[in-house]
């Protein structure tokens, strides 16, 4: 029997969720969907300014509004036809529908995972209800019935810590034995019946119901628990004890430890060994390590690990708030680094276009008999080629320079200028406003019959 | 004491993330920034090699033209690798591209074709932070010597 116990375990939770825990939970994705609102609608709507600002402020407010009325409505439907209508409604005559459903598609999305995210903690039995108070008692329990076999089979020079917290781990580690034959991490289950680890890794447990029927669930993965948990123990090892964990391989065990007389297990793939809590201090006492742990060493370990023990800390909505404080930090990089590359890629297509109808504008002047024809071929040639290359032939300024269409060797002149548009960019449209201009020079064929020198230049 | 540590570590990460995925991104824009001016070159150097080949197409071998009776119809070598260097050297110096060397012109001259290679290697704006400092781009182009009663084309 050891003497050398701590107890750590928190108190149960057994508490009533109370209204504001509920509204909390209901709003859950309203706060993210009015934060995404706060960062995109402006940037989506520059693209339309100001009406494109109007009308993304005020479907994002539409959606916040329909969210608080209705939170079950089904969002991920409406995210696909909100995203559908966005894809298919053609921008052209309707150019201020783009924003709003580009807000709105997002909020839904927003709102689709916040609702599944929701759905699976409902699945759990409801905080306050009967069921989840009989669970929570059960675990309780057997952790308790569990540490006290410990306690009273372990022999003195072994420490037994229940309810450890660490930073970083997955919940309270229920029981940590450290002793010379090293360290133990324990995971205590308590549940009757035929518990199962499939070769997946997946844990189910068949049991039979009141009436005799055979019925099977699926039991979240205690080896992951435990392997998470060894990865905190051994993170707060070595903060504390670096000589320790340095050197020979410190290796610490892990253990999942079902107490109830009535379990079956058929756990031999799992990842971390499960046994009864029978076996559990004769498997502890007769480890053979690959170093054994000197009185002094034990004593180092389990004063570091209480040291570590923190309640509270890195609680998830501190993570959380650090997540949007990452994403409103990034977001604005990402955007005009994306609408950057968009912009230079409109730059290039509409260069290589303007230079191709600089191209065939001069080649149809080259091919005419006087000045005057070589303009109505070289405009006629330009309106013709601009729109498959994707430019407005109104917005195009041609011009040309004639004065040696005559001469030998003749030369016809094309110049092509052409606005590069960039205004519906959000961030970059406003900064960028360029032009591209391309010119080329066809030689006019000597050989040909009827040209007639008549030199001019225009545009 | 302990939740400062773990929140200035928390920090830290933030930062080591943004520190991490900045290059990446500014990478991602150098790369299609650079893409970009490579494309746009040889387009325009397509569009040069184009003109130059074709100047060259129109310089016939007029001695040779008359002493048959126009029947045998060849390109003067010497006038029309002039012809098609001075095109090319007057529409490159036009289009002041960022060339690392002057382009290099090639012109080969055939009885009835011209070939116009230009070769060039591009000075690059963000690949050279990865010792990329150029980059070969080229163009070429043919044309032949048409003769008899063609339409005038062009539209």
């Amino acid at each position: 029997m050891t003497t050398r116990v701590f107890d750590l375990q928190h108190q149960l939770d057994m508490s009533v969720p109370t209204p504001a825990d509920r509204r909390s939970t209901r709003t859950a994705g309203l706060k993210g969907c009015g934060l995404a609102a706060i960062l995109v609608v402006p940037v989506a709507g520059a693209g339309e300014a100001p009406t494109g600002w109007l009308f993304a402020g005020l479907t994002a407010l539409a959606v916040m509004g329909i969210a608080a009325r209705w939170p079950r409505i089904r969002w991920g439907w409406l995210a696909l036809l909100t995203g559908g209508a966005g894809l298919a409604v053609p921008r052209g005559p309707w150019g201020s529908v783009g924003p709003p459903l580009f807000v709105g598609t997002l909020l839904c999305v927003i709102l689709w995972v916040a609702q599944r995210t929701n759905a699976r903690r409902d699945s759990r039995p409801e905080r306050g209800s009967r069921e989840r108070a009989a669970r929570v008692m059960v675990g309780f329990s057997g952790e308790r019935h569990v540490g006290r076999v410990l306690a009273s089979e372990l022999p003195q020079e072994y420490a037994l810590i229940n309810g450890l917290k660490l930073p970083r781990g997955a919940g309270d580690i229920d029981h940590l034995v450290v002793g010379p034959s090293g360290v133990f991490l324990l995971e205590t289950k308590t549940m009757a019946g035929q518990v199962v680890c499939a070769p997946d890794g997946t844990w189910h447990r068949t049991r039979v119901g009141r009436g005799g029927t055979p019925y099977t669930a699926y039991i979240g993965d205690p080896a992951a628990q435990v392997q998470r948990n060894i990865f905190a123990v051994r993170q707060a090892l070595r903060r504390r004890l670096p000589e320790l964990v340095r050197g020979t391989p410190f290796w610490i065990e892990g253990l999942v430890v079902f107490p109830h007389p009535k379990t079956e297990l058929h756990t031999e793939t799992s990842r971390v060994p499960a046994v009864p809590l029978a076996e559990t201090t004769f498997r502890i006492c007769t480890h053979a390590p690959r170093r054994r742990l000197q009185p002094a060493e034990v004593e180092a370990v389990v004063r570091a690990l209480l040291a570590e023990a923190q309640p509270g800390l890195a609680t998830p909505a501190r993570q959380s708030a650090q997540a949007l404080v990452e994403l409103a930090v990034l977001l604005p990089v990402v955007l005009v680094l994306v609408f950057g590359a968009i912009g230079v890629s409109r730059y290039v297509q509409t260069r290589a276009a303007v230079v191709a109808v600089a191209h065939e504008a001069a080649r149809a002047g080259a091919l005419a008999s006087s000045p005057s024809e070589a303009v109505d071929r070289m405009r006629q040639r330009s309106a013709l080629v601009a729109p498959g290359l994707g430019l407005d032939a109104r917005r195009m300024v041609l011009g040309w320079d004639l004065t040696r269409f005559g001469s030998r060797p003749g030369q016809v002149e094309a110049t092509v200028q052409y606005p590069v548009d960039y205004a519906d960019l959000p961030l970059v449209g406003e900064l960028l406003s360029t032009s591209v201009r391309a010119e080329h020079i066809e030689s006019v064929d000597p050989f040909r019959s009827g040209v007639a020198a008549q030199p001019g230049r225009g545009g | 004491m302990q939740g400062k540590l773990f929140s200035c570590r928390g920090r830290a990460q933030a930062l080591v993330w943004l520190t991490l995925a900045m290059p990446l991104f500014v990478s991602v824009a150098g790369l299609a920034i650079d893409g970009g001016v490579l494309l746009d070159e040889r387009r325009e150097l397509q569009s040069i090699v184009d003109g130059a080949a074709r100047s060259g197409a129109t310089q016939l071998d007029m001695a040779r033209l008359r002493t048959s009776g126009g029947s045998d119809v060849q390109l003067d070598p010497t006038l029309a690798s002039q012809s098609s260097h001075a095109y090319a050297n007057q529409a490159l110096a036009a289009s002041g591209g960022d060339w690392r060397t002057p382009p290099h012109v090639q012109v080969e001259v055939g009885s009835r074709r011209v070939h116009v290679l230009i070769q060039a290697q591009l000075a690059t704006a963000f690949l050279r932070i990865a010792s990329i400092d150029q980059v070969p781009v080229e163009a070429e182009a043919f044309a032949d010597v048409q003769y008899g009663i063609h339409d005038g084309g062009g539209h």
